[in-house]
């Protein structure tokens, strides 16, 4: 079965999908039933973690077919220390996001939980694919059932926000299409060998000449800087993040902005690795840009899911932040980062759907005293809001220690600046916190109900990862550290090569 | 260290329990489980002093790595040594009495339990602080205390106040932790390490000493900066200058805690860090004097608010502001013996006096206002007693405690030849005398001037009473046993050896004559005030504070509004900051960006009209269409 563990991985949500079509008819039944395949698919990742070699900085259980010779496309996955920690958080989130839409979904339930079995086998292919082409095509079967999971089951203004999120990233997909189609050029042309495979075209680096590495970093960058989402391309995110459903959210904040940060370790860092090293201090304005505007926008919201929205934009900057330190530390920190904001921000946008399931509004000003209701879920919220504000034994605090020790070797004075979004976050989360769950409580909400046995049950494995994560970081830091430091030697020998 | 992992472990334990259990099975027992964990840790600091003094035991070890940032490894590891143990003493001891007295001052509170848990955490907290070998540790501890403390202010969190002092005061730490986070990437940077065995290296200093560092296009000193940036954070957790507004709004917390996190213990982490850091500290000359200068301004801005205040609490809270500001000032002159062992002292006194305050409370149903009190040492005698015991160790008065370490700061001011800090400190010290005097006259002597509350007051419940009674009993010899004789008592024998005076110490030598004068100088600016403050609220009460008010109209109010900072913090921070967020969300991504996204959005909503025949709006028809698709491309590539 390991050998073809990623396959496993990628088509069993689409083939559970496609069971569910035919086979099931009730609403609840099917609820049940991808809840257990997304289950199943959780526990497909363990005996990939279980044996994945953590000394090994290469692609690991690689699969690779023909699948359009005349072409050069392949059907090609692999796992490395930078893709594996994502495939770990995207199971795991699809099947908490499953199990937290129970009560939330109550129309066109079947068509809803097919949705997101297959946005699961997108998501999964994104991070396993080692071809360009096969990557292209998950990244825009991703697309789909996320337009339609904002689009039908979404708020009021889901038809805004779905056709806003669709435009916005489909600009992204044709910018990152050219830029590998130009790759595909060049690489055949220098080679003689046509071929989308991921691994060759990188290989090849060396030949791209400088300006044409420049070109092909603008169109990758600008794509993934959509996703991710770096300011100004950003407003997508809000109004996405406001219409969508609650599992809508917890994906498209816990896995499908990683998706951006994801291409960009991927792709720009090695392939067009001059480009990057010359453009790292404009990646680093753009971060510090992020992380301060999304704080401060985030402050003023008075819609909370908005509110966690742009303090994504700002959390997301110290990713790139890192990434674009070109160190361990700020590498790592980075995608420790990723991993810690999927899990917070989900839980963030869980709790946020829970209450909101009881309440019928997010509006801050329409809560007020609540902790004295719901105090299970006042302590919980409280929890995550510290573990999003990066204190320290919780998961957040280590990766921004480890994104600013790699930034201030980079670049002293931008990592400084990007420090202030440490009081920013404290300032809109403890703000919001207070008016919601702090002062008298509003005599509308005295017989709210807490949380019940399900809602814990989908909570209690984040709050367990977070504080892993604070205390023990090694165990998740110690897959990426070989991947890692291969890269950055790659970006090393180049920038001495370039001197 | 198996004393220091146990001393972790029981207030984690006792968290554990009551948070997970506290409030469905355990709910009144709560105390019992939390005074079981504290009660080890204090055991276990009196097992660590005792090795520690005869033994001269230490330890500096890792329990495992607990972070690896490329080329740095921090370890989670604890530091046992002189200053880390009696810091555990003083933790520890009023800890320790502070969950007991919590018993009968939160007794019948909905939130028993959950007090309980929230006093362990921060007990926690404040040993990781302590214990830490590194300057990671030491920051997870200052978050963790500030957590803490956050929670525990906003307790009654349906109070506005409480909700809003809690947050006040966790933002303006993170203000001050903003600079410590620069500072410690600074150590980073410099050491390659963040352990204090490798940062406090004597030729790795010295090695470093004339380093420059640019920052924002400035060449500035390396060691100023980094020193500067972690003395921040000590701005912001021992609320000094123009970081301490938060302090006195956090005494919307209960009493205990007041007593505990916000007189004793937590807000002297600032202290404790600069002490840790001296090897640092004593070598950056420009942030030496910028301490000095934060530490004189924070002493005499509490003592003239505390002149003026009515309420008792804040009275106190800004005596603390100004005790804070003295400990400061003597680590800025190299003073660190001085300024742990004022630590010390303090601790006791101040949170003695903290809890009297409590007392008084319980007994005027929650009135705080001294004008509202008065007469009451006939029916509190206990409260009455060891209050004043508090007042005169404040206040200077030999042989109590407060005496030894205020006339030591003092004199170590004034032998480094920083007069006008000493200046200010003497004048502070007839202030504190004259505004703690005040507030113990007007409370405890003269008449009860609000005749309903003082019926029906009455003595503290045992519980209570008995820790004032252990603590006035503090307050009055621990600073003999340790301060004699005066600058060269026991404490510095102790402590010595890790707070070596560095720029201070060749200017130390004084003539004994200098300080017998010196000395004679302190207790008679401390008689003065005690005496003036006789004068006018028992001599002369209520006429001659009423002229005086009259005759300084501006400057009280100046003083009683507390120099208006929080009012010049909303002007110049808050209110532009919020208007400018508001202005980049609604003026900039609403009308800017999105207006051109919308435009672009248009072609294709008129293309999407033309094709919409084919939405039906059924997901099935869409997998469908798209399985199908699929198929037909990859046919149509394999067949090319």
């Amino acid at each position: 079965m390991m050998e073809n563990i990623l396959s496993i991985l990628i088509f069993f949500p689409l083939v559970a999908a496609l069971f569910i079509l035919i086979f099931f008819k009730s609403g609840k039944a099917t609820m049940w039933a991808a809840f257990a395949a997304s289950v199943v698919e959780f526990i497909f990742t363990i005996p990939l973690m279980t044996n994945f070699n953590k000394a090994n900085p290469g692609m690991q259980f690689v699969e690779k077919m023909d699948w359009i010779p005349a072409l050069g496309i392949n059907y090609s996955v692999g796992v490395d220390g930078i893709s594996i920690l994502m495939i770990f958080l995207t199971t795991l989130l699809s099947a908490i996001a499953i199990l937290g839409s129970f009560s939330y979904i109550q129309k066109r339930q079947k068509e809803f939980y097919i949705s997101m079995l297959i946005l699961e086998t997108g998501m999964v292919g994104t991070f396993l694919a080692m071809d360009f082409f096969l990557f292209y095509v998950f990244w825009e079967a991703m697309l789909i059932p996320m337009y339609l999971i904002i689009g039908v089951w979404g708020g009021k203004r889901r038809i805004y926000a779905a056709v806003k999120f669709f435009l916005y990233t489909f600009a992204g997909s044709v910018l990152m299409m050219i830029a590998i189609i130009a790759l595909y050029f060049k690489h055949g042309s220098v080679t003689g060998n046509y071929t989308f495979d991921i691994l060759a075209i990188t290989a090849q680096h060396a030949s791209y000449g400088v300006g044409f590495q420049m070109l092909v970093f603008a169109a990758f960058f600008l794509g993934f800087a959509i996703k991710v989402p770096m300011f100004p391309v950003h407003t997508w995110l809000p109004d996405a993040h406001v219409e969508a459903p609650t599992a809508g959210s917890v994906i498209l904040a816990g896995v499908l902005l990683k998706m951006g940060t994801y291409g960009m370790l991927r792709f720009c860092l090695p392939m067009t690795t001059i480009a990057s090293i010359k453009l790292m201090p404009f990646v680093a304005v753009m971060s510090v840009i992020a992380i301060i505007y999304g704080a401060l926008v985030a402050m003023v919201q008075q819609d909370i899911k908005k509110l966690v929205a742009y303090s994504s934009v700002s959390h997301m900057g110290f990713v790139t932040l890192g990434i674009y330190a070109l160190n361990q530390a700020g590498i790592e920190g980075g995608i420790l980062q990723m991993f810690n904001h999927g899990i917070i921000t989900g839980a963030l946008f869980l709790l946020i759907g829970l209450i909101y399931e009881r309440t019928h509004t997010r509006e801050i000003s329409d809560y007020g005293g609540i902790a004295k209701s719901v105090p299970l879920f006042a302590t919980i919220f409280l929890i995550f809001t510290m573990g999003s504000i990066g204190l320290p034994s919780m998961g957040a605090f280590i990766g921004e220690f480890l994104v600013l020790v790699g930034a201030f070797q980079a670049f002293s004075d931008w990592a400084i600046l990007a420090a202030i979004g440490v009081i920013f976050s404290a300032v809109y989360m403890l703000w919001v916190y207070q008016r919601a769950f702090y002062q008298s409580l509003n005599t509308k909400w005295e017989n709210l109900k807490d949380m019940n046995l399900r809602e814990v049950i989908y909570l209690f494995p984040l709050l367990v990862i977070v504080f892993w994560v604070g205390m023990y970081p090694e165990t998740f830091t110690e897959y990426m550290h070989a991947s890692v430091k291969n890269l950055v030697e790659h970006m090393q020998t180049v920038a001495v090569a370039m001197k | 260290m198996i004393f220091a992992v146990l001393t972790l472990l029981g207030p984690l334990v006792a968290f554990l329990i009551n948070g997970l259990l506290g409030r469905k099975y355990i709910k009144n027992l709560a105390p019992i489980v939390a005074i079981a964990g504290v009660s080890v840790s204090f055991l276990c600091a009196l097992v660590i002093f005792y090795l520690v003094s005869t033994q001269g035991f230490s330890v500096d070890g890792t329990l495992y790595t607990w972070v690896i940032a490329g080329d740095l490894s921090v370890p989670f590891g604890i530091l046992i040594d002189p200053l880390s143990s009696i810091m555990l003493i003083v933790v520890t001891t009023i800890s320790l009495m502070v969950h007991i007295y919590s018993i009968g001052y939160m007794h019948g509170d909905p939130g028993f339990w959950r007090f309980f848990t929230y006093l362990s955490v921060f007990t926690l907290s404040m040993l990781v602080l302590v214990l830490g070998n590194n300057f990671l540790m030491l920051f997870v501890g200052w978050e963790l205390v500030g957590l803490s403390s956050y929670l525990l202010i906003g307790f009654w969190f349906h109070k506005k106040s409480a909700a809003d002092a809690c947050k006040k005061a966790f933002v303006m730490n993170r203000v001050g932790d903003f600079g410590f986070y620069v500072g410690l990437l600074l150590v980073v940077v410099t050491f390659k390490s963040v352990n204090y065995s490798d940062a406090f290296n004597a030729e790795a200093i010295h090695h470093i000493k004339e380093a420059g560092f640019v920052v924002f296009g400035m060449k500035l000193s390396l060691i100023d900066l980094m020193t500067f940036g972690l003395f921040c954070g000590a701005m912001g957790k021992s609320a000094q200058f123009p970081l301490h507004t938060w302090l006195p709004d956090a005494m919307e917390g209960p009493t205990p805690v007041s007593a505990l996190i916000h007189a004793a213990t937590m807000v002297t982490a600032g202290v404790y860090m600069v002490a840790r850091c001296n090897a640092l500290f004593s070598e950056a000359m420009m942030t030496s004097s910028f301490v000095i200068f934060a530490g004189a301004m924070t002493a005499f801005l509490g003592a003239t608010i505390g002149l003026t205040q009515y309420d008792l609490k804040r009275i106190l809270a800004y005596s603390t502001v100004s005790q804070l500001g003295y400990m400061i000032m003597a680590t800025g002159v190299g003073a660190y013996v001085a300024a742990i062992f004022h630590l010390f002292t303090h601790a006791m006194f101040k949170g003695l006096l903290f809890l009297c305050s409590g007392s008084v409370m319980h007994a005027m149903h929650d009135d705080l206002d001294v004008r509202n009190m008065g007469g009451l040492k006939k029916k509190m005698p206990i409260t009455h007693w060891t209050y004043l015991i508090g007042c005169i160790a404040i206040a200077g008065i030999p042989p109590l405690a407060g005496f030894w370490s205020k006339d030591e700061i003092l004199a170590m001011t004034f032998a480094g030849g920083h007069n006008i800090a000493w200046l200010v400190g003497t004048g502070v010290a007839g202030m504190t005398a004259f505004y703690m005097f005040r507030s113990y006259f007007l409370v405890f002597q003269g008449t009860p001037r609000n005749q309903y509350l003082h019926d029906h007051a009455h003595e503290s419940p045992w519980t209570m009473a008995g820790q004032l009674v252990f603590l006035a009993f503090l307050s009055i010899f621990v600073g003999m046993i340790f301060g004699y004789p005066l600058e060269n008592g026991y404490i510095h024998t102790f402590l010595g050896p890790v707070l070596t005076p560095a720029h201070a110490g060749e200017a130390h030598h004084m003539s004994h004559a200098t300080a017998t004068i010196l000395m004679l100088l302190s207790i008679g600016v401390a008689a003065a005030g005690i005496f003036v403050s006789y004068l006018f609220y028992v001599k002369m009460y209520p006429a001659l504070p009423e002229k005086t008010v009259k005759t300084f109209k501006p400057i009280h109010k100046f003083f009683y509004n507390k120099w208006y900072f929080d009012e010049l913090y909303d002007f110049i921070f808050v209110h532009p900051i919020v208007t400018i967020s508001n202005m980049l969300w609604r003026g900039f991504d609403v009308n800017v960006i999105d207006f051109i996204v919308n435009a672009f959005g248009k072609v294709p909503m008129w293309f999407g009209g033309l094709v919409r025949h084919v939405q039906t709006g059924r997901i099935q028809t869409y997998v469908f269409t798209m399985v199908i698709g699929l198929i037909v491309l990859v046919t149509i590539f394999y067949t090319v």
